[in-house]
């Protein structure tokens, strides 16, 4: 098995005032070649909102785009004619294919919004444009991951053009679980949302990752009450 | 890196796109962009135009992207395939290829 480990204070800071956003890949003004991307995996924004501001309407083309509502709610507009609200609870997925514009508003006039956004390769290029957006199950359930995404429209949660399945859980101190990765080839990037896990002999506080690849299953225990985890499981090659 | 002098030529078939394309791709001091929006006129472009790096986004397809990649490989052009539609990639294909550059110099 290969890891590679992603402190959080060593990834990329952007405050802008309306938006203080951190970068666990290269994204934007912050650039750090070793830190392009996890196989497909290619950003995964942690961005905090100011209320009532947003990103206005930009493009996207040929990527997978995964918005992940960490508390607040966040108010979508597209091209396609899709406008929705989309809460803590709920996760978002857009394939831009061959473009679509959209703007993504916290909804909220006195509250921050807090959400995870995240961009995977496709497995194909220039596919017609979709949204798309779901309620979860109820994470809350601990000691479970639940798979909130998948590359099949019929499996749990919701879909994208890419064999990358994510899964989240909330864990009580002490439990101890593992993970089979999906499919060979594939490697897993574990991303601690909240509290703090054991992940393959390495412990990892709020907001700090681990890459592991190389292996099929991946062992991780919480080390405190409420410890979220998300764990994102993605092809590591272009095919 | 927005004042190392580049000659981009931008493809993507998707218009609004490619416009806002052009117009990233013309915000350092010394970069110069034309924008393409077909294919079959790709090479042409280059044929007739300095070029220093060939940015590839919606509808870059067979035969024509294996011939565009023979091309360039021959005439020292750099292609970044840009995923993502906007600036949030573009900038760093960008450093990626000055450090490129820099590194074989």
């Amino acid at each position: 098995m290969k890891q590679v480990l992603h402190p959080a204070g060593q990834r990329g800071a952007a405050n802008h005032g309306w938006l203080n956003s951190h970068h666990s890949f290269s994204f934007a003004n912050y650039y750090n070649p070793q830190k392009m991307n996890f196989g497909m995996l290619r950003v995964l924004n942690d961005d905090t909102v100011a209320p009532g501001m947003g990103f206005g309407k930009h493009p996207h083309d040929n990527m997978e785009i995964i918005s992940i509502p960490l508390s607040g709610d966040l108010e979508h507009e597209d091209s396609m004619g899709n406008k929705a609200i989309i809460k803590e609870g709920e996760i978002q997925a857009m394939s831009a294919g061959t473009g679509i514009f959209h703007s993504e508003y916290n909804a909220s006039k006195t509250n921050e919004v807090k959400f995870l956004q995240i961009w995977i390769f496709p497995r194909e290029k220039d596919v017609t444009p979709r949204y798309d957006q779901i309620l979860l199950p109820d994470l809350s359930k601990a000691n479970t991951l639940h798979q909130v995404l998948s590359p099949n429209p019929d499996d749990a949660g919701i879909w994208v053009h890419q064999d990358t399945w994510f899964n989240m859980g909330t864990f009580d101190q002490g439990k101890s679980q593992s993970y089979d990765v999906q499919k060979a080839q594939n490697g897993v990037y574990a991303f601690v949302i909240d509290g703090s896990f054991e992940i393959e002999g390495q412990t990892l506080g709020k907001r700090d990752a681990i890459g592991l690849w190389e292996t099929d299953k991946i062992d991780f225990k919480s080390l405190e009450a409420g410890s979220r985890l998300l764990l994102i499981d993605v092809p590591m090659n272009f095919n | 890196m927005l004042h190392t002098p580049i000659n981009f030529v931008a493809f993507n078939t998707n218009a609004p796109i490619l416009r806002i394309l052009v117009r990233i791709l013309k915000r350092g001091a010394s970069w110069e962009c034309i924008g393409v929006s077909e294919i079959e006129k790709l090479q042409t472009t280059l044929q007739n135009t300095p070029t220093d790096v060939l940015v590839i986004g919606v509808g870059g397809k067979e035969p024509y992207l294996s011939e565009l990649e023979a091309y360039c490989a021959n005439n020292d052009i750099h292609i970044i395939h840009h995923y993502g539609g906007g600036s949030g990639l573009l900038f760093n294909s960008i450093q990626a290829y000055l450090d490129q550059k820099e590194q074989t110099r």
